[in-house]
């Protein structure tokens, strides 16, 4: 197992250098002067020139990866382009607000879509259509149509949540709920369908399994059928399955954090890529590409834990 | 006798109302404002960068101008400048404000003043407005409160211009992220990127009188869709940049009022690249300006709110040549005649690539002109598609397409403005387009100080664009801002339609 972990953290590490140079290359590829933008319509051609060379993009683009492959790893991301803020405070006031949208949003996906999963496997045909409509509708919604209809529903006409105001957890708890239940429902629901769905369909593969039959046998209660053997082995794919949606998470902050006006990764990571800002964009992609190498890593390491068959050697 | 009592009375009573009425309209001072900017702050050196959430927010809360334009009689507004007087048609003195301070407590003088112009010249420095005082030679300052500026040659617009000339302090000029100080009504109080920039009413301000408001908080929100919301639910008091389409929504609630910029201060407009082939033909140029259906452009991309011109001026300007106004006017056998005329007979461009109108996204309005645009050009049997570019690419590949449709706004009224922008300036401009005499002409023009024949310089000017069509004017439109009906005091700048906030005030 220890050698399985070391193994997989090399692999992961030398994952994040690719996709590091992938993302950078990227980045330079892509047309666009930000000093031209920063500077608008009036510029002149030497202030630009000027502009550029202060942000040393007139430097070959090989030279400028090597320089922040190497500051980087002596742990110093460097500055955003145009502001001079070190891009190492940018990420430690976005990353809570962020992981707290995800959190939530786990949650929420976990508290609804996992208990109507069982329902459903074991309810009657009528309740399961009914149940499995909403699921579908709630899965074709894309979150950033609900987030808008949220808002206007709950914030503009029924004055229950506010729009917008992020304030931090530590700062002001009740508020901070207020503003991120919106986001992190909208965000949910979508998972919470797809989990419903997935849960449903382990669960009936469960369901009619031998061992099962053998638990009923037994005389055990359903209940202890349902909880205790099916539903423990319809686990392993649904876990496989949400590992896989952490990273979906990620990417879903982004659209929420832009709705609902949440200062995050994802809005940094936005804003930097329309100014070209690559001190940022590349520390905000090597931050979530380790976040979804380590989640992985974390799935797999659960299944051994939860499936006994499953051996890393 | 009775008449008369009876008369008394009312008139008493007349008196009361028009004194409640005085009393509810007298500003109330304090309270939050909360603002919602369409783009985020990406500096806090004001004079860095002409980019509209910037200057929507601090460029005239935390500095100020030495005058600010507000049109009409007036024309200038004094600021930190309390007169002037030009010396000589090259040399203007100003006379300072006694008794100003800097939010961190020194003086304001003269020193400061030469200081800001010599750091917006410096090329060094790379700031974004350098070109407004490329005029001012040298900046002397007679004394502590007197600063003469001596011009190049003479030029009527520099008044004008000074509206986009930010005093900074000596001592603390603005950098990219430290704190900001100057003389205006509000000071810094902190900015997280991404997040918000809050200022707050400095005490020790020049006019006591102002400001009202405690504190302004600008949140950044780039989603349209969001900062409606926002403002309809009342997180918000005031969202700037309020696009034609979103019109109709925000102009039904009654708990919300629109604020226009000067009536068409931007211009939509479709720039030809002139050293590309087939756009260096004039009569291709012409033929594609004959293709621009303005009228359906302003009906249906702006719901109205707009006006049909050709000109770089719109028909309120004083400049306005009338003249220029329909010379091309939506013909599409005019445009097949002149692409025939050409030597385009049969389909137009004959090769494989067809011409390619390039566009930024995330605006409406020049999605909207470009799709307009290409299905007139399609029916005048002209091949052509849209290619849309996020802002950063758009400014480096533009000049290498056939057609931008771009957006040019212009500050204040003076003709000279618009001529010194990237659209038609003779030193650098975006349609390549370079023409010695014209230079000439445009460089003489701004010199002239008598109103008459500066008309008459501009309306040639105007005359010869037209007929050589570099670029082709879709419509004029105007900025719009809106706020809560509670939030009072809204005024908009005649020169750049962005709102002042000192004077505002909450009636809550």
């Amino acid at each position: 197992m220890g050698s399985y972990v070391a193994k997989r953290v090399l692999s992961s590490v030398i994952t994040l250098l690719i996709i590091s140079f992938i993302s950078f290359v990227f980045v330079a590829l892509l047309p666009g002067s930000p000093a031209e933008v920063l500077l608008g319509e009036f510029a002149t051609p030497q202030s630009v020139a000027v502009l550029t060379h202060e942000w040393g993009l007139d430097k070959p683009m090989l030279y400028r990866y090597g320089i922040w492959i190497g500051n980087v790893l002596r742990g110093n991301f460097g500055e955003s382009l145009i502001s001079r803020i070190p891009v190492r405070s940018l990420i430690a006031r976005a990353w809570p607000v962020s992981v707290e949208l995800c959190l939530l949003s786990l949650l929420i996906a976990i508290v609804v879509g996992m208990p109507l999963g069982v329902v459903t496997a074991t309810a009657r045909p009528a309740t399961e259509r009914a149940v499995m409509t909403s699921v579908l509708v709630a899965q074709s919604v894309p979150s950033f149509v609900s987030g808008i209809l949220m808002i206007l529903v709950l914030s503009v006409k029924l004055h229950w949540l506010p729009s917008s105001g992020y304030v931090s957890f530590l700062e002001n708890p009740v508020q901070n709920l207020k503003v991120m239940i919106m986001p992190a429902l909208s965000l949910g629901l979508v998972i919470a369908a797809l989990l419903a769905r997935f849960t449903r369909s382990c669960m009936l593969d469960a369901l009619s399994a031998d061992f099962v039959r053998t638990a009923r046998a037994k005389g055990l209660k359903e209940l202890t059928v349902l909880i205790r053997h099916a539903f423990r082995s319809a686990m392993i794919p649904v876990v496989s399955l949400l590992g896989a949606q952490l990273v979906w998470f990620l990417g879903g902050a982004i659209i929420q954090e832009i709705v609902f006006v949440l200062p995050g990764l994802g809005r940094a990571v936005v804003r930097s890529v329309m100014g070209r800002d690559f001190a940022t964009i590349q520390a905000v992609v090597l931050l979530m590409a380790t976040v979804a190498a380590l989640s992985n890593l974390a799935i797999d390491v659960l299944y051994g834990l939860l499936d006994p068959r499953i051996r890393y050697d | 006798m009775r008449l008369s009592k009876f008369c008394t009375i009312l008139m008493i009573c007349l008196a009361l109302l028009a004194c409640s009425a005085l009393v509810s309209a007298a500003p109330k001072r304090g309270g939050t404002l909360k603002v919602a900017l369409w783009g985020d702050i990406e500096t806090l050196d004001a004079t860095k960068t002409p980019q509209v959430p910037v200057a929507d927010s601090i460029r005239w809360t935390i500095w100020e101008t030495l005058v600010r334009y507000v049109g009409g009689e007036e024309l200038y507004q004094p600021m930190l400048a309390e007169s002037w007087e030009w010396t000589e048609p090259s040399t203007i003195v100003f006379h300072l404000r006694h008794g100003v301070k800097f939010h961190n407590g020194t003086p304001f003088t003269s020193a400061d003043v030469k200081f800001s112009i010599e750091r917006m010249k410096d090329p060094a420095n790379a700031l974004a407005n350098a070109n407004y005082v490329k005029v001012v030679s040298e900046v002397v300052a007679l004394d502590d409160y007197t600063v003469q500026f001596k011009l190049s040659s003479p030029y009527a617009g520099l008044l004008t211009n000074l509206d986009y000339v930010l005093i900074v302090s000596k001592a603390n000029p603005p950098t990219s992220s430290g704190t900001p100080i100057g003389t205006g009504p509000f000071k810094f109080v902190e900015w997280i990127p991404g997040d918000h920039l809050t200022i707050e009413r400095f005490a020790d301000y020049w006019n006591p009188e102002l400001p009202y408001l405690d504190r302004i908080i600008f949140t950044p929100i780039p989603d349209e869709q969001t900062r409606i919301a926002n403002l309809e639910s009342d997180a918000v008091q005031l969202a700037d940049d309020i696009s034609l389409a979103q019109l109709a929504r925000v102009g039904s609630n009654p708990n919300l009022a629109v604020y226009t910029g000067p009536i068409g201060s931007k211009l939509i407009a479709a720039l030809f690249v002139t050293d590309i082939p087939p756009m260096n033909n004039l009569l291709v140029r012409r033929a594609i300006a004959y293709c621009i259906d303005r009228a359906g452009f302003v009906s249906t991309a702006f719901s109205g709110h707009g006006t049909v011109t050709e000109n770089i001026y719109s028909p309120q300007n004083p400049y306005y040549n009338p003249v220029t106004e329909t010379v091309y006017s939506y013909n599409l056998e005019q445009a097949r005649a002149l692409f025939k005329q050409a030597g385009y007979p049969e389909k137009f461009p004959p090769e494989a690539s067809p011409i390619v109108i390039t566009i930024p996204t995330g605006n409406t309005a020049f999605e909207n002109a470009a799709v307009i645009l290409q299905s007139s050009l399609r029916e005048a049997g002209v091949r052509c598609e849209v290619e849309k570019y996020d802002m950063s690419a758009w400014v480096s590949v533009r000049e290498t397409k056939q057609i931008i449709i771009t957006l040019y706004s212009y500050g204040g009224v003076d003709p000279s403005i618009v001529l010194a922008t990237n659209l038609i300036s003779p030193t650098k401009n975006n349609c390549h387009y370079y023409d010695g005499q014209l230079t000439n002409l445009i460089n003489a023009a701004v010199g002239i100080q008598d109103l008459n024949l500066r008309k008459i310089a501009y309306n040639d000017l105007q005359g010869i664009l037209s007929y050589e069509c570099p670029f082709s004017v879709v419509a004029a439109y105007e900025l719009r801002h809106a706020a809560q009906t509670y939030l009072k005091g809204v005024q908009i700048s005649q020169s750049l339609s962005q709102p002042y906030y000192a004077e505002m005030w909450l009636d809550k």
